[in-house]
């Protein structure tokens, strides 16, 4: 599966869920949490892909996060594409490709890369509640993100598996 | 016969270049993608936004009739009020002036209130901000001060073409210049960020140790006009408890800040005036 329309699939969907994950933010923001999403964004671009087309699209991703995040650009980009990398070793040892199994693994990601992204961007000081905050953020993310992966990968091969290219027409002699 | 492609099955190694590629690109370049990147997304951050108040649009059309006349009373009654306020404003301010001249003092600069809605929150355990849905082309730059009806919600950090993000005074980098009520000698306030489940939390610092404050008798921090960015008199927070720091000529403590500011609909960008310009905020 490689080209143009899993780099466009997976891009698409990505923007997509990142609108809806900011608009769930929205709301779930003024109570103290942050729904933070960034297994989705990895694990089918992982899991399905060439390592060409899927990075290229976890980039992009990272790219449309971070720019609207007071970070430097670079730095969204850097986790999803390292959390990419270890997913794509991984998947040469989990022979099972099924949504379940995706799920757990975005689950997995998710978890590390919210860790290291509090490590890295604590602010020096408050420990206590930063980490009360982050045990907060980290479970909500969590009892979502498994559902979600489960839904959200079967959506990426569902729509793959309908826009895939017509079989050629073999010419009768 | 083809050579294999040495970054074939390395995702590490694509990584590596890509990132090698992008730290090579000149800043302008990066800046410039950055900025792309983030206008790319406006249009529909600001759908979401418009949808949002369709929404309550049409929950407000399911009120009745009576409780709109009701609402409609109150809001008149309401209006009487404000008018009132506003003459007793205007007539303070002409006072003010007469005193200025008489006594010879420059004119502090003005400000324009620009109303902009909230488009976007960001509360999270790394920096708190909000997107408005006003931007360069209403002529908002950067570190101009935001406020709302409780008093200062913070600073413009970033501005694009129809949209800009504010700072909020609960962000862990948010510093300001600030006073207590009835006092004239500067103390610094600082962001905390909002916890799980509570109320938005800031801290004062720098405060001489001869302030006292309790639950009972607590103070109430305002902004200073030092740093230009805010008017003077501006409500920040209350303060309950002081304790001296490790110096003991300075005490600091927790600034209670509005709970309004978690769910913030509408703010105001003051933008300077120029001196003589038609200001309407004198401070």
């Amino acid at each position: 599966m490689s080209g143009l329309r899993p780099f466009v699939v997976v891009l698409v969907a990505n923007a997509v869920l990142l609108l809806l994950v900011r608009e769930a933010n929205f709301y779930l923001n003024p109570l103290g949490l942050t729904l933070f999403p960034a297994g989705l964004f990895v694990v089918f671009a992982a899991w399905h892909l060439p390592v060409g087309t899927g990075m290229a699209a976890v980039l992009l991703t990272g790219l449309l996060w971070g720019a609207r995040l007071p970070v430097p650009l670079g730095l969204m980009p850097l986790f999803l594409g390292l959390a990419h990398g270890l997913l794509f070793h991984l998947r040469r040892r989990v022979r099972s490709r099924d949504p379940l199994t995706a799920a757990w693994a975005a689950a997995g990601a998710n978890a590390l890369l919210l860790l290291g992204w509090t490590v890295v961007l604590w602010p020096g000081e408050g420990l206590a509640a930063y980490t009360l905050r982050f045990l907060g953020d980290l479970l909500l993310s969590e009892a979502l993100v498994f559902p979600a992966a489960y839904w959200f990968v079967s959506l990426q091969e569902s729509v793959l598996h309908r826009w895939r290219p017509a079989p050629p027409v073999e010419e009768e002699g | 016969m083809a050579g294999r492609n040495p970054l074939r099955d390395r995702p590490f190694a694509v990584l590596a270049v890509l990132i090698l590629a992008w730290l090579l690109l000149p800043p302008a370049v990066q800046r410039f993608a950055g900025t792309a990147f983030s206008e790319f997304q406006a249009p529909a951050e600001e759908a979401l936004s418009r949808v949002r108040d369709l929404g309550r649009y049409w929950s407000l059309r399911t009120l009745s009739r009576r409780e709109l006349i009701e609402t409609g009373r109150e809001l008149s009654r309401l209006n009487a009020l404000y008018r009132l306020q506003a003459g007793e404003t205007e007539a303070l301010r002409q006072y003010n002036a007469r005193l200025r001249g008489l006594l010879d003092l420059p004119e502090p600069v003005g400000f324009r209130r620009e109303v902009a809605r909230v488009t976007g929150r960001e509360l999270t355990n790394w920096w708190q901000s909000v997107t408005i849905r006003k931007g360069r082309e209403d002529g908002i730059r950067p570190g101009h001060g935001v406020v709302f009806a409780g008093g200062v919600v913070g600073r413009v950090r970033e501005v694009f073409a129809g949209t800009a993000r504010v700072e909020l005074v609960t962000s862990p980098g948010f510093r300001m210049a600030a006073h207590f009520e009835g006092d004239r000698r500067p103390v610094r306030y600082e962001g905390r960020p909002v916890g799980l489940l509570t109320d938005p939390e800031g801290q004062v610092r720098d405060v001489p140790s001869d302030f006292f404050a309790s639950p009972e008798e607590p103070l109430e921090l305002v902004s200073s006009r030092l740093g230009g960015v805010f008017p003077d008199g501006l409500p920040l927070g209350t303060v309950e408890r002081l304790q001296t720091g490790p110096s003991g000529l300075f005490q600091t403590g927790p600034v209670l800040l509005d709970p309004g500011l978690l769910t913030l609909e509408e703010v105001a960008v003051l933008v300077p005036e120029t001196r003589g310009g038609p200001g309407d905020a004198e401070p």
